[in-house]
């Protein structure tokens, strides 16, 4: 039989298929919790390549507004004013979102200080630009427990959102100094998420106590810089 | 414990993105684990596949789809196979990776297709197949494809026209055999 591109065209999708079927099923049964050094990877590849994508072929666009929210999803949802920031709040049965913008031009971050990391943790992964900071410390009689800080910054050019693993989660609003956050807790892994001015920071960590991740959280000092 | 922290300024492009990766990370995970044995080469193997295929974004129309399954396993599949042919040497157990993912002829039968064309595309060696589908199945282009791949255009071609001898083979010994 000779094989010719029509007869590739009508049967390829069967054998796609078959073999899905044969082959990778039992690889949909899993989970795998990526590292913090994947997700980060992650996160710089969505960055970069944001301009790479052409919008003409998407589908209509997830329509965000509250009602649609409410209505459409069956999730339920709240947006409030956080000090300069907006943000938009979507939780879901396994993540919340948090959708951020800002009415600031332009914002950079000059600078960000760790004043408080409890002790026995070192510094392993960090980096640093104008619109995102980042550094993950690991405790160094146990590489298990770990500490990620992230802060971002946000203004009309750089919209965004944050997703957080909040299923069978406990969730509270807590101060962090005179702002308000949320503090996420599943298991033993624990999250704080708040912002301050035109960022957002995250701090998450493994085996440790609420009260010291507020302490490392209250010693964080953004040093920011927004343009009108 | 963080399921994704992402920040995009289109939010179209973001939502469809963490969609996409939501949806099939782990499955691409496990493809990839299953060839390099490696968590950290496996993560390494998915995000290059993002890598790849974010450059491609406008090709997936619908996420949820048995195509846009299939063409994410196979961009990653492919990027391990390359990985692992790289390091096989150090392997103390290597095996011929030409293979990987390709059922048994005795699965193959079992399935009961009805298709002897599907069943001759299951049947062969994962680059051939990796290549047919994303031509086909995809509607990548050559150049596309050298691009998914990093193979050169001429390199794609040649493979596809290997794939179809290959094919043709098959098909004559069942019809031999029968």
């Amino acid at each position: 039989m000779k094989i010719t591109d029509e007869l590739l065209y009508l049967n390829v999708s069967s054998a796609r298929d078959e073999w899905f079927s044969l082959s990778m099923k039992d690889n949909l049964k899993y989970e795998h919790d990526f590292s913090h050094r994947f997700k980060r990877k992650i996160r710089k590849l969505i960055r970069q390549n944001k301009d790479k994508v052409n919008y003409k072929s998407f589908r209509p666009a997830i329509v965000w507004s509250l009602v649609a929210v409410i209505f459409l999803s069956g999730t339920t949802a709240y947006a409030y004013r956080d000090n300069i920031l907006n943000v938009a709040k979507k939780v879901k049965s396994e993540l919340t979102e948090y959708r951020y913008s800002s009415e600031v031009d332009m914002c950079t971050i000059d600078s960000v200080t760790l004043g408080y990391i409890t002790d026995g943790f070192d510094l392993v992964d960090s980096s640093e630009s104008p619109s995102s900071y980042y550094y993950r410390y690991v405790n160094r009689e146990d590489e298990t427990k770990d500490i990620v800080i992230i802060v971002d910054v946000y203004s009309k050019q750089t919209n965004g959102t944050m997703i957080l693993d909040t299923e069978d989660a406990i969730v509270t609003e807590i101060m962090i100094g005179n702002l308000q956050g949320e503090y996420i807790e599943k298991g033993e892994n624990i999250q704080l998420l708040w912002s301050d001015e035109n960022c957002v920071i995250w701090i998450a960590a493994r085996a440790m106590e609420k009260d010291e991740l507020i302490r490392i959280a209250e010693n964080i000092i953004i040093n920011q810089k927004a343009y009108q | 414990m963080l399921l994704l922290l992402s920040l995009l300024e289109n939010e179209d492009e973001k939502s469809r993105f963490i969609e996409l990766y939501e949806e099939y990370r782990s499955l691409m995970y496990f493809t990839s684990f299953k060839i390099l044995n490696n968590e950290k080469d496996a993560e390494d193997a998915v995000h290059e596949a993002f890598l790849r295929v974010i450059k491609h974004f406008e090709k997936i129309s619908e996420i949820k789809c048995p195509k846009t399954r299939a063409y994410l396993v196979t961009i990653v599949e492919n990027i391990s196979i390359d990985m692992y042919r790289v390091k096989k040497n150090k392997e103390s157990v290597p095996f011929d990776e030409e293979w990987v993912n390709v059922p048994s002829t005795d699965m193959i039968s079992e399935y009961h297709s009805g298709n002897v064309i599907a069943d001759a595309i299951v049947s062969l060696p994962a680059k051939y197949r990796e290549v047919l589908l994303l031509k086909y199945d995809m509607g990548y282009k050559d150049e596309e494809i050298a691009e998914l791949t990093a193979m050169t255009v001429s390199n794609v071609r040649k493979t596809v026209q290997r794939a179809k001898g290959k094919l043709e083979m098959i098909l004559e010994e069942s019809e031999a055999s029968i």
